[in-house]
């Protein structure tokens, strides 16, 4: 699997290359467009499962709001802790397309001062830092067929449903602890969703992208001016964003 | 001995717990009434002890044309198969499943013989492959919510006709289950009940009297059956 995750990490790093040259035929297709989640743009959120806290910001914490953190939290892991630690990350909104794609999550310990790859069609715009960048998490979605909806005697359904899609990450209780230590606490994370066809050619300028979100690990408690949210569940405690 | 059986129990704990947060049972997690700003359509707060997954919606047809309804369904698990999930309705229930379906804990408790499919989805397959440096992905959840127009005009005849109330449910199946249509092989959800009224809220005490009164489309088809207005493809 560690292969598979270099390979990736090169694929998308890669891509810087292929994708600059394209720079300056046309871009800017969202400037000034109508935003749509879904359509030219994902969101972001992540919640905690088990053995981590989430600490927000003080001036944003909501106590029972959890859908609305911001994009800066701290996750406390306890450096003593050697039962799994499990964070999901929550991915809105997939709609259904006709088309193979792929879903990514990806973070990088490194935010870069403007895109390293340009993404005309999304309104959120890449921020990592490529040098640094790895896939979290990948899932491959099928084209899935818009149903017509039959009419009935009381009406009918929209044909594209919404879906959200939840990554939970069992977090290394080794590897945070070292990178804590060697003062690497941080990491900035961003989602994407391309067409498969494109991400195996390399052609990352599709992508759609999600928010950054900053997240730094923590080993005892939620640091100065945090709060702590509390434990949440997954994909149920975000719905109605 | 008994120490490594301790370890093995922890494990197994461990291994439920996990079970526990990602693979919640499929049901209808809500259902929201998503026409903002619309005064005319409301769901009415029923202050007397309605039976759970009961909602009451007033509408005025002459104000507006369709009422959506917003169906969010619990967190699912991302299967390596395709799945079809589809919204179905009907104007009368049953005590006795019509279909047994021993995978789901919920039973059907629509009546088919006027039983319509409000909606169908297709639910792809999604092939996970995790990957490790700060962690590796454990499972995948997909949360579903869908919208139902429900046209007012319809639902005023309906009401003329003496039907006031509208039962849900969804179900969801492999997709090669759907397509030979091994129906028995479906997870049910949660009935939901749907009264309508195109006039007011009702009080506690018409609503406790409403909520003792079938539809007459009910009652006719205990006697007679369906009639050939009444009549509609059922198919799942």
């Amino acid at each position: 699997m560690s292969n598979l995750n270099k390979t990736l990490g090169l694929v998308l790093f890669a891509a810087n290359t292929t994708v600059k040259a394209a720079t300056g035929t046309g871009q800017g297709v969202t400037e000034g467009g109508k935003t749509q989640l879904g359509v030219n743009y994902l969101t972001l959120e992540e919640v905690v499962l088990q053995r981590v806290t989430l600490c927000v910001p003080l001036n944003t914490s909501k106590t029972n709001d959890i859908h609305v953190l911001p994009n800066t939290v701290a996750v406390v892991i306890s450096p003593f802790e050697t039962n799994v630690a499990t964070l999901s990350f929550l991915v809105s909104d997939v709609l259904p397309d006709s088309q193979d794609r792929v879903l990514l999550l990806v973070y990088s310990q490194g935010k870069s001062p403007s895109p390293q790859i340009p993404t005309p069609l999304s309104k959120e715009k890449l921020q990592l830092d490529l040098s640094s960048v790895e896939i979290l998490g990948l899932y491959n979605i099928p084209a899935s067929r818009v149903e017509a909806q039959q009419a009935t005697r009381i009406g009918s359904a929209n044909p594209s449903p919404r879906s959200k899609i939840g990554f939970d990450i069992n977090l290394d209780n080794l590897s945070i602890p070292s990178l804590i230590n060697k003062g690497q606490d941080k990491i900035y994370v961003q989602a994407a969703i391309l067409p498969l066809k494109d991400f195996r050619n390399n052609r990352f300028d599709t992508m759609i992208l999600s928010e950054l979100d900053e997240i730094r690990f923590i080993p005892n408690s939620c640091p100065a001016g945090y709060a702590s949210t509390g434990m949440g569940s997954s994909l149920s405690s975000s719905t109605g964003k | 001995m008994n120490t490594y059986f301790c370890l093995f129990l922890l494990v197994i704990a461990e291994l439920f717990s996990v079970t526990a947060y990602s693979s919640p049972a499929f049901d209808i997690q809500d259902i929201k009434l998503n026409s903002a700003g619309l005064d005319s359509i409301q769901f009415c707060k029923v202050t007397t002890t309605a039976p759970t997954n009961t909602l009451f919606m007033r509408f005025d047809s002459e104000k507006a044309k369709i009422a959506t309804l917003q169906f969010v369904f619990s967190e699912m698990p991302v299967h390596s198969h395709d799945s079809v999930l589809l919204l179905l309705y009907s104007r009368c229930a049953t005590d006795k499943p019509q279909i047994e379906t021993p995978l789901s804990p919920k039973p059907l408790t629509l009546n088919m013989s006027d039983m319509e499919r409000l909606g169908i989805f297709e639910i792809p397959a999604m092939t996970a492959q995790p990957n490790t440096r700060l962690g590796a992905v454990s499972t995948a959840n997909s949360q579903i919510t869908m919208e139902v127009h429900l046209e007012l005009e319809k639902l005023s005849k309906e009401l003329a006709m003496g039907n006031q109330r509208f039962y849900i449910q969804a179900a969801l199946l492999e997709k090669e289950d759907f397509q030979q249509r091994h129906y028995d092989k479906a997870l049910l959800s949660s009935s939901y009940t749907l009264y309508v009224n195109n006039t007011a809220c009702p009080s506690s005490e018409k609503f406790l009297k409403l909520s003792h009164t079938e539809n007459r489309l009910c009652e006719n088809l205990k006697k007679f059956g369906l009639t050939q207005q009444e009549k509609t493809n059922v198919k799942p």
